[in-house]
């Protein structure tokens, strides 16, 4: 019994000083989606791939599904994502974050608005409701978020929303429209985390509502970042009003993008549009194979 | 937007690996040979999980090999590829982004959220969310109706200014006509549907121009908090539609500025409380743009915070390092202060409060002495940035590089 004494005293020693030395973080990847409405996505597991394809295809990290009605404002809608980044971003656990359309709005709003705001550490174990258990009862300042990759972004809105074809009859229509999604925060705003921006531009159906190139949902100056609406193409294509420059700088006529936001992925092919077709495909493909490569 | 042809599939929540988060606790039993078992797999289970960057459940899902249209970032699909035998592995592209991510935010950082450089708002330089949009009006039309506003948000009396005029395709003038306007509650909110829609008027003010302005307060949305749709039915050339657009209205603000500024010099940093009168206590977020001597604008100030209610002050910080950096002399100026008090989880979500458009204040002039040079530093900054950098060195490790 004296040797059992000894030896757990020695474990006990162990683990104390195994715990004392510091913590690699667990990693995360979100993924927020976009316009769905009517959708039954499971939003408080965290694990219903619905949206995006098959659950088992590889998407980065400890995967989840941050899933939401995708009909809603962003406004009235936005406490869910926050609930998601409080339970993955917080205290020793890190995110990658992956978003395709409206879900550019939704990260958006949340770290514009909130990017700077008190969080209680939760422990990435949700609740019944979708809700994490806090660790210790301490706060925290912002999230804890490596980068944002963003397919096909919609955060300076549709102009299929401007004219009332294709997005209409939902709250979110309203905030897809280019102006108001463009005034709903400060886009500038992302408490210092990097947007990898990826653009398709395979669009046919839509082409004549959509200002230059567009994947047939989102044209180039939202899910490029520009900070202007505007008709911007690819290299070498006319009658457009600029070229959309890779990485952070400006359109050829002169337009910023927004800061912190970088152009990764621009179609010039014209191979992707907007669809996952329930398999991960259009221009979410692209995102998936980033993250899937970098998200570890 | 949907997932078109999406054909949804079960949640995996059953199938997916769970992570260690996750994990089950085990049952124990009390007698002391299980316990020191226990302890010492716990123990050797903690000393894993330590030396095996990034955490095991990170390479439950071994990443693929690259697809066949990857190559290293930023890219065009339609670039030459990457010589294959002098293309970087992926390990190096993997260290590569960490780098990246790590400068970013260092960069991002060095100036604290609430004190910017006025250069990274290149759509809010100027206060309002002015707005110059062109719109189609048939799908696969050439006509454009260029929609032109002073203002998205409008509070109490504030009127907007609304100019419209025709284009063709390249953007030169044409013939335009507007057959009737209106506004009306936009379809978000409790007033959807409960408002009459009010016309409005559009004078002509040139060859294929025209202009009204709209004041909501005196023109039917006087108890109206929230979206405003205008809707314009146009014909330019010889294609019409009605396109329409939002602006956003508040009635009676929740605070209202008193324009009394208290400047103080702390820590290298000069804070310019402007008083406020807040009726509504909440989370207010506040920006405002600063000049400096020689009139350039230089800083955007934000605040973002709890206000209570009574006569309060927003500390409006212009830090040293953003002084230094953009080599701005004073006095400086205040100028084009505007914001609101936010509401969460809510549509509308804001109440507006009246901006301080021009000039608010001047500051006393000051040697580029009595500021900071050294950059932000927070606990936020600091936790940040040391979880980029073992990344990055965990990433180094694995790649093989020093």
């Amino acid at each position: 019994m004296k040797i059992v004494s000894k030896l757990l005293g020695f474990s006990l020693g162990l683990v104390l000083l195994l715990l004392a030395t510091p913590a690699h973080a667990t990693h995360f990847t979100l993924w927020i989606h976009g316009r769905s409405p009517g959708n039954t996505f499971n939003r408080t597991t965290y694990m219903d791939f619905s949206y995006w394809g098959p659950s088992s295809t590889a998407a980065g990290v400890n995967k989840r599904a941050v899933n939401w009605d995708g009909q809603s404002s962003i406004a009235s809608t936005n406490g869910g994502i926050r609930n998601a980044l409080d339970c993955y971003c917080t205290g020793s656990n890190f995110c990658y974050i992956a978003v395709h359309s409206a879900g550019d709005l939704q990260i958006g709003y949340a770290l514009s608005m909130f990017g700077n705001s008190s969080r209680i550490k939760r422990n990435a174990i949700p609740n019944s409701s979708g809700v994490c258990g806090a660790t210790d009862g301490s706060t925290q300042i912002g999230w804890n978020i490596f980068w944002v990759d963003v397919a096909s972004g919609a955060s300076g809105g549709s102009e299929l929303a401007n004219v009332g074809q294709v997005f209409t009859g939902t709250q979110i229509d309203t905030d897809l429209k280019t102006g108001n999604a463009r005034a709903l925060y400060n886009h500038n705003a992302t408490a210092g985390i990097t947007f990898f921006n990826f653009a398709g531009a395979s669009g046919t159906l839509d082409a004549a509502i959509l200002p230059g190139q567009d994947d047939e949902a989102v044209a180039y100056h939202s899910s490029g970042g520009v900070a202007t609406t505007g008709s911007f193409c690819n290299p070498g294509d006319l009658f457009c009003d600029g070229t959309l420059n890779l990485g952070t700088a400006a359109t050829s006529n002169g337009k910023a993008k927004w800061s912190f936001h970088t152009l990764q992925f621009r179609d010039d092919n014209e191979s992707f549009n907007h669809f996952t077709n329930g398999n991960w495909q259009g221009i979410v493909s692209q995102v998936r194979a980033d993250i899937v490569s970098n998200a570890l | 937007m949907a997932p078109a042809k999406r054909s949804p599939t079960k949640s995996s929540a059953r199938s997916a690996p769970r992570s260690a988060a996750e994990a089950p606790a085990r049952k124990r039993r009390a007698w002391p040979v299980a316990v020191l078992l226990l302890v010492v797999a716990g123990a050797l289970a903690v000393l894993w999980s330590r030396q095996a960057p990034p955490p095991a459940v990170a390479r439950a899902t071994p990443p693929p090999q690259p697809l066949a249209h990857e190559a290293p970032g930023p890219w065009g699909n339609a670039e030459p590829g990457p010589d294959p035998a002098a293309a970087p592995s992926q390990a190096a592209l993997r260290v590569q982004r960490a780098q990246q991510t790590l400068d970013n935010y260092v960069q991002a950082t060095k100036y604290p959220p609430t004190s910017r450089p006025l250069r990274e708002h290149p759509d809010l330089i100027e206060p309002l969310n002015k707005v110059d949009h062109r719109q189609i009006l048939v799908p696969g039309g050439q006509a454009r109706l260029r929609l032109r506003y002073d203002r998205t948000f409008v509070v109490g009396d504030d009127a907007v200014v609304i100019r419209l005029s025709g284009e063709d395709s390249a953007g030169n003038p044409a013939p335009c006509e507007i057959l009737s306007a209106n506004a009306s509650a936009a379809p978000v909110g409790p007033d959807a549907g409960k408002l009459a829609a009010v016309p409005l008027v559009f004078t002509g003010d040139g060859p294929g121009s025209f202009t009204t302005r709209f004041q909501p307060g005196k023109q039917g949305f006087a108890q109206h908090l929230g979206g405003i749709r205008i809707a314009v039915h146009a014909r330019v050339a010889d294609e019409d539609g009605t396109p329409s657009f939002d602006l956003y209205y508040t009635p009676t603000p929740p605070a209202v500025f008193t324009r009394a500024v208290r400047e103080v010099l702390d820590n290298g940093s000069l804070t310019l409380n402007l008083g406020i009168n807040v009726h509504k206590a909440g989370r207010y977020l506040i920006n405002a743009r600063v000049d400096d001597a020689n009139g350039n604008g230089f800083a955007f100030l934000a605040f973002n915070d709890e206000v209570a209610e009574g006569a309060q002050e927003i500390p409006l910080v212009v830090f040293g390092k953003l002084i230094h950096d953009g080599h701005a002399g004073a006095p400086f100026k205040l100028r084009d202060v505007e914001g609101f008090l936010l509401k969460e989880d809510t549509d509308p979500d804001r109440e507006l409060v009246q901006p301080l458009l021009g000039t608010v204040y001047t500051t006393q002039a000051y040697p580029q002495s009595a500021f900071s040079d050294q950059e932000w530093q927070s606990e936020q900054r600091t936790r940040t940035i040391d979880e980029f950098t073992r990344n990055l060195k965990d990433l180094k490790q694995q790649a093989g590089s020093p």
